[in-house]
Formats: C-alpha cells, structure tokens, sequence
C-alpha cells in the first residue's frame, strides 16, 4: 500500500506539471513529427525537393537534347540549362556553373561534351562531367545513378554499340558480326516483343529493357559510360569532413547552452536576487543586457575554444579569415543567447524552460540541418529550416571553412543572426517589462 | 514622507488591497500587521515600486511612485523574507555587485561594505563563499545588502520568519538601531509580539483594509479594559451549565478576589480562570470579530 501511495502521490505531481507532461509526451511526439517529416513517404507527398542540376549542352544535338530531356523528366532530376544575369536568361558556361557551385549558389553541373552523339552511334566512351560540391556527395551519387539509369533504360543502343565497337577490336570485323547476330538472338530470345519482328539494332532501341540487372551485368554496361565526377570546392581544405560537418557541431553545442541562459534568470527569479534587482534604480535594459552580454562572451569563447580544438586535433585552417570567422561566431552567439532570454522572460519555472529548450534545440537542429542534411528534406521543411539559427548559423560557418567565401559573401547571414537577435532582445525586453512592474 | 490616498489593488477577482489611505512620517518606526494574505507585500511591492496599484495614488518623498520610479527606488531599501543573495560569492562580492547597482563609486562600495559587515560582524568572514555561512550570517548579509545605498526608507518584510531566537534578536537590535539613525522604517510581520515591542505605530490590516492605526498604547485604549479575568465556573464537578464572571475595569485584582471568594462561599466549582492583558491581538479581535492566526 505504501508503494501505491508514492506512485499515487508522484503521478498526482506530474499531472499537475504542464511542463513535465509536454517534456515526456508533447515534445517527443513533436520531434517525431520532424523525423518523420523528413524520412517518411509523407515528405514526398509534402513535396520532396528534386535535385537542381545545371546542365550544359556542348553537344547541341537531338540525341543531347534528348537524353537532357530524359533526365529532366525523372522526378528526382531539375535539369536547368540558363542563368538569370541583370535578370535576362544567359546560357550556362563552365566558369559561371563552377562559379556558381563555389559560392553554393547551385550543388551540381552536368557537362555533356561535343561529340556525345557521334560517340554514341559509334560506340564510343560516353564522356559526361559532373561538377559538384562534395558537400553534396549524395546527391552527386543520385545523379551519377540517374545518368546511367537513363542511359541503360532509354538508350540501351548506345551501350551495346559501345560493347560491340569494343569486341570489334579483339575479335575482328567478320567474326564481331557472327557475335552481334549470336548475343541478338540470345536477347531477344529471352526478352521478346510480343507481335514483333525486328533486326537486333531496331530491337535495342525499341524493345530492350535494360534494367534487367542480368543483361547489365552481362554486358559490363558501365565501362561504356564515364561519368567524370570533379569536386569544385573543398579540395584545398584540410580535413574536408570536419570542415563540412564543424558548423553543425558548433550550433548544437551552443544551443543546448540556451537552457543555461534561461534558467540563470529563472534562478535569479526564484532566489529574490531579481525582486532586488528589481527595486534598484536599474533599467530593464541594462539587465537584459548585462545577462545577454555575459552569455554572449561566454558563447563566443565556447565557439573559438570548440575551433582552437578543431585546429590542434583536426588541422581545421581557422586562421584564412580570423575576421569573418569572429564575425559569424559573435552574431551565432547573440543570436542564440538572445532566444535564451526570450524563453526565461516567457517561461515561468525552470521545468518549463527545460520543456521550451529541449523542443526548440531539438527542433531547430532538425529543421535547420544540424541532424540531417537539408537537402533531403521536403521542399516545406526545407523552407521551415531557413527560419531557423541553425541554418543561418550553418551556413555562415561552411562559407568560411568550406567555401572560403569572402566576408561580404558571408554578410547576409550574418544581417539575418544579428536580425534574429534584434527581434528576441525586442520581445524579451517586452516581457522583462511586464515582469518589472506587474499589472 | 509616505502618503498612501484611496489605494486599491485586485488579483483577478480578489482584493488584495481595499482603499487603503495611509500617512507614514519621517522617522517613523511604522508595522504592518495582519495575518497571512492581508495585502501587506503586496502593499510593500507597490510602496518599492514592484507593482502597479489598480486605483489610488502613493508619493514617496513628494515623488510619485509610478512617475518617478527612480528617483524613489534610489531612496529605498528592501529587505526581503527570503535570502537574496548570491550563495556562491563572497560577501564582500555580493556588496561590491549591489552597491554598483545604484551607481556608488568602487571607493563608497568599500567603505560602506566595510562598515556594515563590521556591523553584522561579519567582516572577518567577508571572502568565504556565502553559502558556507550559518542561517543567521546569511540571513545578516540579506539585510546589510539592502542598506548598502544607504537608504532613506527601508522595507522590511517579514524578515524574522524562519528565523532562530539569537538571529531575531540581533535583527530586532539592528532595525532599532538603524530607528534610531533616523531611518524610517517599515516593518511588516504577522508576528504580534514583534510588532508590538518594535513599532512606534501600527497600521492593522485585514483583507486589504486598513482596521485600526495608532500607536500600540492607542489601539490597545481602543479595548474597554487594560487587563481582564475570566472565571469558568459550575455548580459541580460534570462541568455543564458552566457560567462565566468576567472581571475589567478598575479594582481588578480586589474584584477578582471577591469573585472567587463567593463562589467558594456558593460551594461552586472553578474550572478555569483566564487572565487577558489588552495587546494587538485582543484590538484585532475587537475590530474583526476574530482570533488572529499567526502560523
């Protein structure tokens, strides 16, 4: 009976805790919500964000311009042939497209070269280069796989040609001719069309399906493409992945430090200390700020201690642009400390800003591409996520250390962190107010 | 000094203070008194500029408390009930961060802190972490805190509660003390005993509304006796129909005397005899019809 009465008695405490009911049932079922969001077949009916390639013609020929065509119409491929200069439509060339990928303006570029239908019909290599940002090396992995799936699937033509070009060298003209009519028989003895008769050639481009994993491995179909695939960012970069993944890292910590900042306020509240604060001729502004300012450096050393490590144990280069890299860290830094504040003027216990943090930290992670990259988000979560520190954050720090933009490339994350620590100062300011003088 | 005119201040439905007009003079060692929930800190907190009354207006030294907030808060102290104070620094950190809250020069701090730590003796103790300290020094340092400016005005609020008899004893000599510098003092408790020996005036609250103000000696005129008897009294041992002689006025002792000598005569029985000396708690029950409860 008295084991009844303590799980009566701590079951009473937790329901009569909103916050303790939000941190174990709520804010869960919200973070699965975001997980879900992102991984499940609901993102792709929320609009599951295709992968934008510019593509460049040098070809120009109907063969080209088809299989460009084929690969634009996969659900997965946005193939984009033009740029917009002074707001007027401009062909793409290869210094725009690596341009554009350096500045993570676009992830990928596929590059068809002059000849790529004459190769084709004659049996050539297909020669394709994708410029990409190893950044985005799944992505450059789904394209490469589009590439040849299409190929395999639409034009299956192309590789037999190739194959048959090949064994024309090592068998001879005569007796190549004597395999061709042999492996066409075999094919479309296996593979026929029903109420069709036809020779192999008219058969490979009508009739065969090459997505029989059987005849691709048969035919080694893959030595008859290359796909050239050339990084245009990150290469110099020491340690690429710790570069690549060092922002998301960095934001994480400094959220979860958000709990800290909110409860020191809390705390105050709880002790009295803010009741005499409160009675001393001291502007609500100056104590905001005051709390802000300390939780402001002491994020800033967090983050410059976090890339002093990152330089000692990973050789991350933090020392290109000390200046830009200072500026986005302080603005990081405002701006998560400013939400910080918000949450311990909202909050009224430090169960609820443990609630309130948790979520945020947790759901701002996620949808800002802390946790998973944002690419393979839906098109919505994807645009939720730029509402987000993280993102801005994220981005701010991978255009240092990944890119190595300029500063003023760099600016307009930085506006957007100072912008997000503006507002939450504000609305902090406004109910620090109304806890100063109680209506 | 404190000019309280028709103050009134509600939360949501309840009525915390009730047209509340009040004149507290300079110097003044002036008690708040009223059981739990009368409205006294919440009469405080408007007072100290914490807040905003529903009706009314209160000037502090001519100024306005909700015009010239600052201008008052600088001439204010407040001692609250519980422990403000940052446990994990030094005593002496704690007033060198407060002291800089109203703006004193580093030197003024130091002197100051000097002097008042010496007062609570504490000073010997000044650089322990306060959260070392006992019950009693840190409850010193709460109120040595709030005197660091040097106020014109100091709110005490309830500052006894929880507290040991040695450390209430050195609260009440320190609050004496600081009376007799020519501070004035507020002092609220629900504490009668306390409110009575400290208190040069007494304003007694109920329910938000002022019941009685005076000085003690003037609200206890209030009652029709100074000192009074009661003999519960039987004509057997089974103590039913037990009657009542209550004895006040003039010739007490001689008229009680009488009293039991004629019920001896009568052969009655006393059950008891209960002695009542007039005190804020006997002026309360006469304005309220009620006991005072003081837990």
């Amino acid at each position: 009976m008295k084991i009844l009465a303590y799980i009566i008695k701590d079951l009473k405490i937790f329901l009569k805790s909103k916050s303790s009911v939000l941190l174990t049932f709520i804010v869960p079922m919200i973070i699965i919500f975001i997980f879900g969001s992102i991984f499940s077949s609901t993102g792709k009916e929320m609009g599951i964000n295709p992968i934008r390639v510019l593509a460049i013609d040098q070809d120009k020929t109907n063969f080209s311009k088809s299989f460009l065509q084929e690969i634009d119409d996969l659900s997965e491929i946005n193939i984009i042939d033009s740029v917009l200069v002074d707001n007027q439509p401009q062909e793409v060339t290869i210094d725009i497209m690596n341009d554009l990928i350096k500045k993570g303006k676009i992830r990928l570029g596929v590059v068809i070269p002059k000849n790529f239908e004459i190769d084709s019909n004659e049996g050539n290599t297909l020669n394709i280069t994708i410029n990409y940002d190893p950044q985005y090396a799944i992505e450059q992995g789904i394209l490469t796989g589009m590439i040849q799936q299409t190929l395999f699937s639409k034009y299956p033509y192309v590789i037999f040609n190739s194959i048959f070009k090949q064994s024309e060298k090592t068998i001879g003209k005569d007796k190549n001719s004597d395999f061709k009519n042999s492996i066409g028989s075999v094919v479309k003895q296996y593979f026929p069309i029903p109420g069709k008769e036809m020779d192999f050639d008219s058969y490979m481009k009508v009739g065969f399906n090459s997505t029989s994993k059987d005849s691709s491995s048969a035919f080694n179909l893959s030595e008859s493409v290359n796909i050239e695939t050339v990084a245009q960012v990150g290469e110099e970069v020491e340690n690429q992945m710790f570069a690549q993944y060092v922002a998301g890292m960095a934001v994480m910590f400094l959220l979860f430090s958000l709990n800290a900042v909110a409860s020191s306020l809390l705390e105050e509240k709880k002790t009295g200390t803010l009741k005499r604060i409160l009675i001393s001729p001291t502007k609500a502004i100056e104590v905001i700020l005051g709390k802000m300012l300390f939780c402001i450096i002491l994020g800033t050393l967090q983050l410059i201690v976090l890339f002093i490590f990152g330089y000692l144990v990973f050789d991350l280069n933090i020392f290109r642009d000390m200046f830009s890299l200072l500026v986005v860290i302080l603005a990081t830094a405002m701006a998560s400390t400013s939400i910080g504040m918000f949450l311990a003027t909202i909050c009224k216990t430090e169960r609820q800003v443990s609630s309130l943090s948790t979520l945020i930290v947790l759901s701002m992670s996620a949808l800002g591409g802390s946790m998973v990259p944002s690419f393979i988000m839906p098109l919505s979560i994807q645009t939720i996520g730029k509402f987000t520190l993280n993102h801005w954050a994220m981005k701010g720090f991978t255009d240092i250390f990944w890119r190595q933009l300029s500063f003023m490339s760099i600016l307009p994350s930085v506006i957007i962190l100072i912008l997000i620590f503006i507002v939450f100062t504000g609305l902090s300011l406004f109910f620090y107010n109304k806890w100063s003088i109680q209506n | 000094m404190i000019r309280i005119n028709k103050l009134s201040k509600s939360y949501g439905n309840k009525l915390a203070i009730d047209n509340l007009d009040l004149h507290i003079k300079q110097g003044e060692l002036f008690g708040f008194l009223g059981p739990n929930g009368a409205g006294k800190t919440t009469t405080i907190n408007i007072l100290s500029t914490l807040l905003k009354p529903d009706y009314g207006s209160i000037s502090i030294n001519g100024f306005d408390v909700l015009k010239n907030a600052n201008e008052i808060k600088s001439s204010i102290g407040l001692i609250p009930q519980e422990l403000s104070i940052y446990e994990d620094l030094s005593a002496w950190e704690n007033m060198m961060f407060w002291g800089k809250l109203y703006g004193l020069s580093s030197s003024l701090i130091k002197s100051k802190s000097i002097e008042l730590l010496k007062f609570v003796d504490l000073f010997q103790k000044k650089d322990e972490p306060v959260k070392n300290y006992s019950g009693g020094m840190k409850r010193r340092l709460n109120i040595i805190i709030g005197l660091i400016h040097n106020p014109a005005i100091i709110f005490f609020d309830e500052p006894t509660v929880g507290v040991d008899t040695q450390s209430r004893n050195f609260i009440f000599e320190m609050i004496k003390s600081l009376h007799n510098e020519g501070k004035t003092i507020i002092y609220t408790s629900h504490y009668i005993e306390e409110i009575e020996k400290l208190c040069t005036r007494v304003a007694i609250i109920d329910f938000g509304k002022l019941i009685a103000l005076g000085t003690v000696s003037e609200l206890c005129g209030q009652l029709s006796y100074d000192e009074k008897f009661e003999i519960f009294y039987s004509e057997d041992d089974t103590s039913k129909n037990q009657k009542t002689i209550i004895i006040q006025g003039d010739d007490v002792k001689e008229n009680l005397l009488g009293s039991l000598q004629q019920i001896k005569n009568h052969n009655q029985i006393i059950n008891d005899i209960k002695y009542t000396k007039a005190n804020l708690e006997e002026v309360f029950l006469y304005h309220t019809g009620r006991k005072f409860r003081e837990d």
